[in-house]
C-alpha cells in the first residue's frame, strides 16, 4: 500500500486498513469525509499534519517506524494522542469486551466461566489501576519536563528525583495476564461451551491485545527514549 | 504396553465381523474387560453391570426409543457412556449430544485407538500421568497446586522439603509447559483441573 501522504484522501486510508478508523477517531476525525485529504482534515482540525502522518503510517505499517522522526515531535502531541488512546480503551474498548463477557457466561452453566470472569476482572483492574498511574504520575511528569526543556529551565524541585525509568517494567505485568486469559481459552475450556459467545468474546480478546501492542509500541520507543534523552540533556546542562 | 482402565465396555452389534474387529482393536491397546453382544435383547441377561463405569458402543441403527432405556437403566449404579457404530455416509454430520462420539464403520483402526485413550484416560486413569496433567510431572502439580493456594516460594519449599531455587525452577517448566505466566491464571489453570478441593475452598476467592 505505500505510505500514506498528505494529499492521500481518507476515505482510501480506510479502504486500505480500516483498524485506523479508532486511531484517526482519536485526533477528532469522524468518517463522512467526502474527497478530503489528510491535509484537509489536518487544517480543518487544527491537527499538526506530520505528526498525524507519522501516527497513522507507524500503526499502518508495521516496518515503519521512524523512531528518530516520532521523537522529534513534542511531547504534548505525544501524550494527547496516548491519553485520547486510553480514554478509548476504558471506555469502549473494555465495555465492549464485557459485554461479550457476559453473553459468554451467560450461554453456559458451567462454573468454569465464572472462574473466567473472575481472572478477567482482576486483568481489568491492573490495567486501570496502570493506566492511571500513567496518567496522574507519568503523564505530568514528562510534559512538566517537556516545557523545562523548551524554556531552558530547570526542572521543577518537586520533580527532580523522578526518572522515567521505573515506568517501562509495569506493561509486561499487564500484558501477562491477558496473554494468560487467552491461552486458558484456547487450551483449557471444557468442549461443551457455546461456540459463537466464545468466538467473539475471544476475538474482541484478540483485537484489544493488538490495540494494546500498538499503543506501549508508542509509549516504549517513542516517549520513553524521547524523556531520557531530555533528562540527560538537562542533567547535564546544570 | 496396555492401558488399563476400570471401564467396562460393552459391545453391541448385529454383524460379527464389526462387533469382533472392535473387540480385538480394543483388547490391543486395553486392558479392560469387554462383553460382546449382538443385540439388544441379551441386554436383558444383565441386569445389573458391577463396574462403575459403562461405556456401551452401540449400532446407531437401534431404535433410540428401546435402547435408551436399557441403557438408562444401568445409570442409576453406574457412570453410563455411549458410542455409535455408524455406516459410512451417515445423514447426520457428527453426533447427537446423548453420545461421546462415532465410529464408522470404515474408521481407521488409529481414529479408533485414539478416541478410546481420549475418552477412557479422561475419567482418570491412564497410565500415562503426564499426558492427562498436559505434561505436567507430578511434583510440578503439586507445586501448582500451592501457587493456587497463594504460596510463596518460601512457604511452597518449605512445604515441599525441597530448596528455593528448586521451587523456581519449577515454575519455569510449568509455566514453559502450560503457557501460563501469572499467578492468576495458574490458579485458574488449577481449579479447572481440579487440583484444588472446591468444596472446602471458594475457588473465587483464589482467584
Amino acid at each position: 500500500m505505500g505510505l500514506f501522504k498528505e494529499n492521500t484522501k481518507m476515505a482510501d486510508i480506510i479502504h486500505g486498513n480500516y483498524l485506523l478508523l479508532p486511531v484517526i477517531n482519536r485526533f477528532g476525525i469522524r468518517l463522512g469525509f467526502k474527497d478530503k485529504t489528510v491535509k484537509d482534515v489536518c487544517l480543518e482540525k487544527d491537527i499538526d499534519l506530520q505528526f498525524f502522518l507519522a501516527i497513522i503510517n507507524a500503526f499502518n505499517s508495521p516496518e515503519y517506524f521512524p523512531e528518530a522522526e516520532l521523537r522529534s515531535f513534542s511531547a504534548v502531541y505525544i501524550i494527547d494522542y496516548l491519553r485520547k488512546s486510553h480514554n478509548y480503551f476504558i471506555n469502549t474498548s473494555l465495555p465492549k469486551i464485557e459485554r461479550l463477557l457476559d453473553e459468554f457466561v451467560k450461554s453456559s452453566e458451567s462454573a468454569d466461566l465464572n472462574l473466567i470472569r473472575t481472572f478477567y476482572t482482576k486483568y481489568k483492574t491492573e490495567l486501570i489501576e496502570h493506566i492511571h498511574d500513567e496518567e496522574e504520575n507519568t503523564f505530568p511528569y514528562v510534559l512538566e519536563l517537556q516545557k523545562a526543556y523548551d524554556d531552558i529551565n530547570p526542572v521543577p524541585e518537586h520533580l527532580s528525583e523522578y526518572s522515567i525509568e521505573s515506568f517501562e517494567k509495569e506493561h509486561t505485568n499487564v500484558d501477562e495476564k491477558l496473554f494468560d486469559l487467552k491461552n486458558i481459552i484456547i487450551k483449557f475450556l471444557d468442549p461443551t461451551y457455546a461456540v459463537r459467545q466464545c468466538n467473539e468474546f475471544l476475538f474482541e480478546l484478540f483485537n484489544f491485545e493488538r490495540e494494546l501492542r500498538d499503543h506501549a509500541r508508542i509509549e516504549d520507543q517513542i516517549l520513553v527514549p524521547k524523556v531520557m534523552k531530555m533528562e540527560d540533556e538537562i542533567k547535564s546542562a546544570i | 504396553m496396555k492401558l488399563k482402565a476400570p471401564y467396562k465396555i460393552i459391545i453391541i452389534h448385529p454383524i460379527l465381523i464389526i462387533r469382533e474387529g472392535l473387540r480385538s482393536i480394543i483388547s490391543d491397546s486395553f486392558d479392560v474387560e469387554t462383553i460382546v453382544l449382538s443385540d439388544l435383547e441379551e441386554l436383558d441377561n444383565f441386569v445389573e453391570f458391577k463396574s462403575k463405569k459403562l461405556l456401551f458402543i452401540v449400532d446407531e441403527d437401534y431404535n433410540h426409543r428401546v435402547l435408551e432405556p436399557k441403557i438408562e437403566s444401568y445409570s442409576s449404579k453406574s457412570k453410563v457412556e455411549k458410542i455409535l457404530i455408524r455406516q459410512p455416509g451417515s445423514s447426520d454430520v457428527g453426533c447427537d449430544d446423548n453420545c461421546l462420539c462415532c465410529f464408522y464403520v470404515d474408521s481407521k483402526k488409529e481414529r479408533i485407538e485414539y478416541l478410546l485413550k481420549q475418552y477412557l484416560s479422561s475419567n482418570g486413569i491412564t497410565d500415562d500421568e503426564e499426558t492427562r496433567n498436559n505434561g505436567l510431572t507430578l511434583r510440578e502439580l503439586e507445586v501448582v497446586k500451592l501457587i493456587a493456594l497463594g504460596k510463596t516460594n518460601k512457604e511452597i519449599a518449605h512445604q515441599l522439603s525441597i530448596s528455593i531455587h528448586t521451587v523456581i525452577s519449577h515454575r519455569k517448566n510449568i509455566t514453559e509447559k502450560l503457557g501460563i505466566k501469572s499467578i492468576s491464571g495458574l490458579t485458574v489453570y488449577a481449579i479447572l483441573n481440579q487440583l484444588i478441593d472446591t468444596n472446602s475452598i471458594d475457588p473465587e476467592s483464589l482467584i
